[in-house]
């Protein structure tokens, strides 16, 4: 049981089929959802990031099987046993990603999938070539100290990210409303995607977006305030090695140039956007100057939006 | 993952970049007005309020000014924009084109940049806020 396949491996031909369906209905409906270059350096970090998690995987294997070794509980292949790892996981996802959004370190690494301004099924594959580095693994350990055994805890964590493939979509609009409930979905992620002031550091779900409506991080879609994807500092360009390393630039910068030992910890391990001195802007005080302008009674609605869908207000229609 | 899983992936990613290509995905999004300029702006920069803004003769390259001084500059990025905020920039020079009015920039000591507007009212007014 313990040479489980990987079922990223066994999804490839089904990523790559659900692309091309896509890319030809953006042909149809709407050429903006796809930017060739966009979508090259998405599927370019998607490669890398395969290559990397080959390269880190052994290791990472090897750690689990020395932390599974002090378990409190001798946890069998029985399928239920794969139910609860499956459930636990994703728990232990939505810890990691919380993490990822809010501890810069983590961000570095996880930027990646959020750099395009597109929201495609290639930003789904736009994964990180550092997360070894960045020791994003940690989160699942506890669950190989209760004793589910590394294969399948690994198989499930494959499942986990098969399952948020598709979700990267504005093709799909609203699921039925006992599946938006219970599960993650493309209108659920576009929230997570998205850099609007009332929609930034919210639904961190995996597969369950239980999670964020247990712990107050949720945040449903709404239409009219369009998701703008993104993050707070686009990037500049399509430069792939700009867009897998920019963060840490940033991070080793900051930590050279930081006053004291405290702030080289605050530039390290504080939230994306946090400076010793207070001037720059993190997700709290974008928040923060958004519901002040709200208040004032303006309505900073954004209608320009890099969503796709039909936006009545939004910047009108694309040049050929 | 295998070799020939890794090449075969690496082939897919190609092929599907080329069929982006071949298929005309993408394209600029133009901008109408300097209502849009000043939208985008401000949902792009943190932080930054306009006042005025206007939108190049293309609709492709647009700027917006929060006050004197505060620019932010729009340019077409693939099927989306790219905005830098600049502090200190002025406007160098304002003249008449034959499309409208021709905007000289100074977004820096050693930087300039020239964008040409349909709206020569709207020029004028983005110049004022901005300052020469």
């Amino acid at each position: 049981m313990s040479d489980l396949p990987d079922p990223v491996d066994l999804a490839i031909p089904a990523f790559v089929a659900l692309v091309l369906a896509e890319m030809l209905v953006a042909r149809l409906k709407d050429r903006s959802r796809y930017c060739p270059r966009d979508t090259l350096t998405s599927l370019m970090l998607g490669f890398g990031s395969t290559i990397a998690s080959v390269l880190a995987g052994g290791t990472v294997f090897a750690l689990a099987l020395w932390v599974h070794q002090f378990r409190l509980f001798d946890i069998s292949y029985a399928w239920y046993w794969f139910v609860l790892a499956f459930v636990l996981d994703d728990l232990a996802y939505y810890v990691f990603h919380r993490s990822a959004h809010r501890v810069r370190w983590f961000w570095a690494s996880h930027v990646i999938h959020h750099s395009s301004q597109h929201y495609n099924l290639s930003t789904a594959l736009r994964q990180t070539w550092t997360g070894f580095f960045s020791l994003g693994f940690v989160f699942r350990l506890p669950l190989f100290l209760i004793g589910f055994p590394p294969a399948m805890v690994f198989f499930c964590a494959g499942l986990n990210l098969v399952y948020q493939f598709w979700i990267h979509t504005e093709v799909i609009g609203r699921m039925p409303r006992w599946f938006e409930a219970v599960m993650n979905t493309p209108s659920h992620h576009r929230v997570h995607h998205a850099t609007n002031a009332r929609y930034l550091d919210k639904n961190y779900a995996g597969v369950f977006i239980v999670w964020d409506r247990m712990f107050g991080t949720f945040e449903p879609e709404r239409d009219d305030d369009r998701p703008r994807y993104g993050i707070v500092h686009n990037l500049p360009d399509f430069n792939l090695i700009r867009a897998a390393f920019h963060e840490w630039w940033g991070i080793a910068k900051d930590v050279w140039a930081a006053p004291s030992l405290k702030a080289r910890l605050g530039y390290m391990f504080g939230p994306p956007g946090w400076s010793h001195d207070g001037s720059r802007d993190t997700s709290e005080t974008i928040k923060a100057r958004w519901l002040a302008r709200e208040t004032r009674g303006e309505q900073w609605k954004k209608p320009t939006s890099s969503s796709s869908a039909p936006d009545p207000e939004a910047v009108p229609p694309r040049a050929a | 993952m295998n070799w020939w899983l890794a090449a075969g992936s690496l082939a897919a990613v190609l092929a599907l970049a080329g069929i982006a290509w071949l298929l005309k995905l993408g394209g600029t999004q133009r901008l109408e007005s300097g209502e849009d300029a000043i939208r985008l702006a401000e949902a792009m920069c943190g932080g930054f309020e306009g006042k005025a803004g206007v939108v190049s003769v293309s609709g492709e390259i647009a700027a917006a000014t929060g006050g004197p001084g505060d620019l932010v500059l729009i340019q077409p990025m693939g099927a989306r924009h790219r905005a830098e905020r600049f502090a200190g920039a002025r406007v160098a020079m304002l003249g008449d084109s034959p499309n409208g009015a021709a905007i000289t920039l100074q977004i820096s000591p050693q930087q300039v940049f020239r964008i040409t507007v349909a709206d020569a009212a709207g020029a004028r007014a983005f110049a004022q806020i901005l300052g020469h």
